[in-house]
């Protein structure tokens, strides 16, 4: 879907709460409490909707880029967790709790009674350990089964509490048609949690695949092949990603994200290119030929399939190579007439991945550590580099589609702007959101 | 902690739309206290 329309899509659903408590939910109160009710409101729904912004949702994320879904999904729980953190501190009540004498009928006040607000506190709690967890995982090292696990869990923990919080202590979310809207939405929330913990395993249990071959492609890096057993395969544009989930039960959290290496048209077989980086990776040459395996996908938008500048440039760094060289195989494979460039950087020549195979005019081979009989580019891909390989026509008028190291993506990226590449015609993506 | 979108183009984009977003959250919750 386009950005705008999943912006005006994301308002309506975070505002629809408010709205409806504004125009159900009689006389406002005092400004503070009706500030303090507000921001709760607000950021109950934020939660909720965050639930949708988990990456797992093809028609949100293909559309702008993973990388960009996961950093809103980042920033607006932050934002979210800032409303819920002022929320009941803009309340002026009776700590002690208790009915008050000038307000029997309990119509200007919410109460502060601790039954009632018991779920509300163990989320006013919880909320914040959970979004520093979330903020500070890569430092706590956890395994990411572990973390998905332990996210997933405590989303509905907390969206649970809240709710049951809102209902029973809340002003306006004790109205009927409010309590059954707040109830509508935390259970679509909930409902994306067994869409993607048990919906889309079972689909995938459907559609098994089996690892063809392992091979090694350079010291640190592994090819793994798959190929569909008993179905058609994946239909994919080049360039995009799926999770893969090698040789676990499509129910297990063990599944990752790596880019398809191979094209389309090579169909059935998917192959990936992947690196000895993570607690999973290390272990990627042990997995033998025959291993069950699933996929959820495919998804990403590093794609240059109906795309129409006159030119494609592919800028791999290391393992970034593997979306690019998939793009390329694939404009390869269908003769297509768009020209192309394949600029693939590495420390040491022992480093290159499909050496045989990228052997073309069309690729220049960059090394920073070369050794001395090296006949190809020196250095890392920079802006000398780029200003060397293309002409102005070409940063003016192609596409330039950018993976590897954030350090030389944000380097490119950049000079291409500076030098008037418009845009819309770079492509990046990242894995590694924060 | 570094976010590798940071000073990127498409970070820039993304954090037009945080705030964009933000904005009317925000005038929207005015309307709601004010109303």
């Amino acid at each position: 879907m386009k950005p705008l329309i999943l912006i005006l899509l994301y308002l309506a659903v975070v505002l629809a709460p408010l709205i409806g408590s504004a125009s159900l939910g009689g006389p406002p109160r005092p400004l503070l409490q009706e500030l303090a009710t507000g921001l709760g409101i607000l950021a109950f729904s934020m939660i909720l909707v965050e639930f949708i912004l988990s990456g797992r949702f093809k028609q949100v994320s293909n559309g702008i880029g993973m990388d960009v879904t996961m950093r809103f999904h980042q920033v607006m729980a932050r934002a979210a967790l800032v409303l819920a953190l002022l929320h009941p501190l803009l309340y002026r009540g009776t700590p002690s709790g208790g009915p008050r004498p000038w307000d029997t009928t309990r119509q200007l006040t919410l109460t502060t009674d601790v039954p009632d607000l018991i779920s509300g506190i163990a989320a006013y709690v919880l909320l914040p350990a959970f979004v520093l967890l979330a903020v500070g995982r890569k430092k706590l090292s956890y395994k990411y089964e572990t973390w998905r696990l332990m996210h997933g869990l405590g989303a509905l923990i907390i969206a649970l509490l809240v709710l049951h919080h809102a209902i029973s202590a809340g002003r306006y979310a004790g109205l009927p048609a409010l309590t059954w809207l707040w109830i509508a939405m935390t259970g679509a929330a909930v409902g994306t949690l067994l869409y993607v913990y048990l919906v889309v395993p079972l689909l995938h249990k459907a559609q098994p695949w089996r690892v063809a071959a392992v091979t090694q492609l350079t010291p640190q890096q592994w090819e793994v092949t798959i190929t569909p057993e008993g179905h058609e395969g994946l239909g994919y544009h080049a360039g995009q990603f799926v999770w893969l989930n090698l040789g676990h039960s499509p129910f297990s959290l063990h599944e990752h994200p790596f880019s398809i290496a191979s094209a389309p048209a090579a169909a059935p077989n998917l192959s990936f290119m992947i690196k000895e980086l993570g607690d999973f990776t290390r272990s990627i040459g042990q997995i033998a030929p025959g291993t069950p395996a699933q996929l959820a996908g495919p998804f990403g938008n590093l794609s240059v399939a109906g795309r129409r500048e006159p030119g494609i440039a592919l800028l791999a760094g290391g393992v970034g190579l593997a979306p690019l060289i998939g793009i390329y195989r694939q404009l390869r494979l269908t003769d297509d007439p768009r020209a192309v460039r394949l600029v693939y950087g590495n420390r040491t020549r022992e480093q290159i991945a499909y050496r045989e195979e990228l052997t073309g005019d069309d690729v220049v081979l960059v090394l920073s550590e070369p050794p001395d009989d090296w006949q190809g580019e020196t250095g890392v891909i920079d802006t000398t580099l780029i200003d060397r390989l293309f002409t102005q026509a070409e940063i003016d008028s192609w596409l330039f589609v950018i993976c590897g190291p954030a350090v030389m993506m944000n380097g490119v990226e950049n000079h291409l702007l500076a030098r008037g590449t418009p845009s819309h015609r770079i492509l990046t993506e990242r894995f590694d959101y924060d | 902690m570094t976010n590798l979108l940071r000073r990127t183009n498409r970070h820039r984009r993304v954090m037009a739309a945080v705030w964009g977003v933000n904005a009317a959250l925000a005038l929207a919750l005015l309307w709601f206290v004010l109303r």
